[in-house]
């Protein structure tokens, strides 16, 4: 019962950043990058609902855009993330031996690197685009995910009717398809939904850093980054994304561990 | 790096210089050359060698992400314990919602949190910069506190998680339940007869954010404008220095190995059934 609740809860929450992120910047009445000198570092009021940031630009206006660009490179990465790491999963789980030892190579080469620093690294031999900070995040969790595909492809493989589809003259694409992939969509659906949460932690983490979308794309994580030269002036600079991301993350991270237990119980630990 | 005043020659000369101009597998071997003689390169912004800098970043990355470690280790272990002896109660509630939002925290956002309670309003701990301990010990102590927090804090939560999830696995086994009737007092048997079986998960994890943590450090430097390893190489991919990234990345993944080296014989410590040939 009171688990229930709190699922709702945090479904609730989820649905309204996603309409809020969708919409939100249609119905817009001020213009985020709308600066006002003669109004800048005003505290919450009627008129500027969260104040004002050093420029005068209005802090709610720049977070509905920024929770758009939150919501597109979050779910695009993991998106990215996903086909990316069960292709490769597949392969290597599958086909096996030295296929299979040089993917984990690979794959040991990327853990090596700590995940932040490896996505500063992309974005600064790609440039820094949108489209690039997705690839980046993406890439960091390609080879997480590939790993826990690998191991369940490992065990799907042994199974009787993999040997009755190959006795049947299945092709190896049709194998791969049909009977395995479609035995790990759950897995792969709760894993890439825990997933969705710490996408924006790094994108704002990027941005945060200069590392991220360009300087004309809202995002949470440069609003906490111009925040940090007015933090004694204009503490409401800081709460404003810093609580947005931590709730809609904190949501996100609930709803993930929920689907993991009722799709597939046997992740925890990975996610 | 020369913007509007380049010219062909002096693109050319530059290229040379740098050897841009080889295939790529051949600039790979001068690099592994540069490697083996010491330099591991030279930083095309301040001319000096790669490793000049790195040695110098080091100190300060090492005492945050040791400290940071530290202080993770030892909240999260506790906080996790209390949450799995006490299952199901107010204790294990508010230590699991901590947890849970200590994961979706941000670490700048705790970051500035931090400083802005501690620095701005309650004046205890200046706001940023570093002192090295070995200059100044109280002053270094002072700078460190609150990026060493920021880090532990945000570490713990799933130092926590892992603790609560392992000792649970445990608390249910047999042994357990033997060691109560003997008598044993009940600290003793979650120390001894709990928490050492639950360790090798729980140091297999933390054993990993150490791994993690000498490049995890990134965000807390930036915060707190510490000149440590994560400032050097936001700073060289900021700039383009290209060769000091890549004795960055070398040095994370140096120390990556070397910490999982070190927790595959600390295995062997908590659990004598564990021989390594």
């Amino acid at each position: 019962m009171k688990k229930n609740k709190l699922n709702l809860i945090n479904l609730g929450i989820v649905g309204i950043f996603i309409i809020w992120a969708t919409f939100g910047p249609l119905f817009l009445q001020t213009d985020p990058t709308k600066v006002d000198i003669s109004n800048r570092l005003c505290p919450p009021n009627l008129k500027h609902p969260l104040g004002t940031d050093q420029l005068g630009r209005d802090i709610f206006s720049r977070l509905t855009h920024g929770a758009r660009l939150s919501l597109i490179v979050s779910l695009f990465a993991v998106l990215f993330a996903t086909f990316l790491g069960s292709v490769v999963g597949l392969i290597a789980g599958y086909q096996g031996g030295w296929v299979d030892s040089l993917i984990a190579r690979i794959l040991d080469i990327m853990f090596s690197v700590p995940s932040i620093v490896l996505a500063i690294t992309l974005v600064a031999f790609l440039g820094n685009t949108v489209l690039n900070v997705i690839i980046a995040i993406g890439v960091v969790y390609t080879p997480q995910i590939a790993r826990v595909i690998r191991s369940h492809v490992l065990k799907i493989k042994t199974e009787d009717y993999i040997l009755a589809a190959k006795a049947l003259g299945c092709s190896t694409f049709r194998i791969l398809t049909i009977h395995v992939f479609r035995n790990i969509t759950s897995t792969l659906l709760a894993l890439s939904t825990g997933y969705l949460g710490a996408a924006i932690i790094y994108e704002a983490t990027l941005s945060f850093l200069g590392m991220g979308v360009p300087l004309t794309v809202q995002s949470w994580g440069r609003m906490l980054s111009e925040a940090r030269g007015y933090l004694a002036l204009a503490p409401w600079m800081v709460l404003a994304p810093g609580l947005a991301i931590t709730i809609v993350v904190l949501s996100f991270n609930f709803l993930g561990d929920y689907l993991r237990d009722v799709l597939d119980p046997k992740l925890r630990g990975y996610v | 790096m020369l913007g509007e005043r380049i010219t062909p020659q002096l693109e050319q000369e530059l290229k040379k210089l740098y050897a841009l101009d080889r295939p790529i597998y051949e600039q790979y071997i001068i690099w592994l050359k540069q490697i083996l003689k010491g330099t591991w390169g030279v930083s095309i912004r301040s001319q000096r060698p790669v490793l000049a800098s790195i040695t110098s970043a080091l100190e300060p990355s090492l005492f945050l992400a040791f400290g940071g470690w530290i202080l993770s280790f030892v909240i999260g272990v506790g906080t996790g314990l209390i949450a799995a002896v006490y299952r199901n109660t107010w204790r294990d509630y508010i230590a699991s919602t901590l947890a849970f939002i200590g994961l979706a925290i941000p670490q700048f956002f705790l970051g500035l949190l931090l400083m802005l309670l501690f620095a701005f309003y309650l004046k205890i701990f200046p706001p940023t910069g570093y002192v090295s301990p070995f200059t100044n010990a109280l002053e270094a102590v002072k700078r460190l506190v609150l990026p060493t927090l920021t880090i532990g804090l945000t570490m713990a939560a799933m130092v926590a998680r892992i603790t609560r999830s392992s000792v649970l696995e445990v608390i249910k086994e047999d042994y357990v339940k033997t060691a109560r009737a003997k008598g044993l007092p009940e600290i003793r048997v979650i120390l001894r007869h709990v928490l050492k079986p639950a360790m090798i998960t729980i140091v297999t994890v933390s054993g990993l954010q150490l791994g993690y943590l000498l490049g995890g450090v990134v965000v807390v430097e930036n915060i707190y404008a510490i000149p440590g390893l994560g400032s050097l190489i936001v700073n060289a991919a900021f700039l383009g220095d290209y060769p000091m990234v890549q004795g960055c990345v070398l040095i994370f993944a140096i120390w990556f190995v070397l910490i999982n080296v070190f927790v595959d014989m600390f295995y062997a410590v908590l659990d004598p059934r564990i021989q390594y040939e």
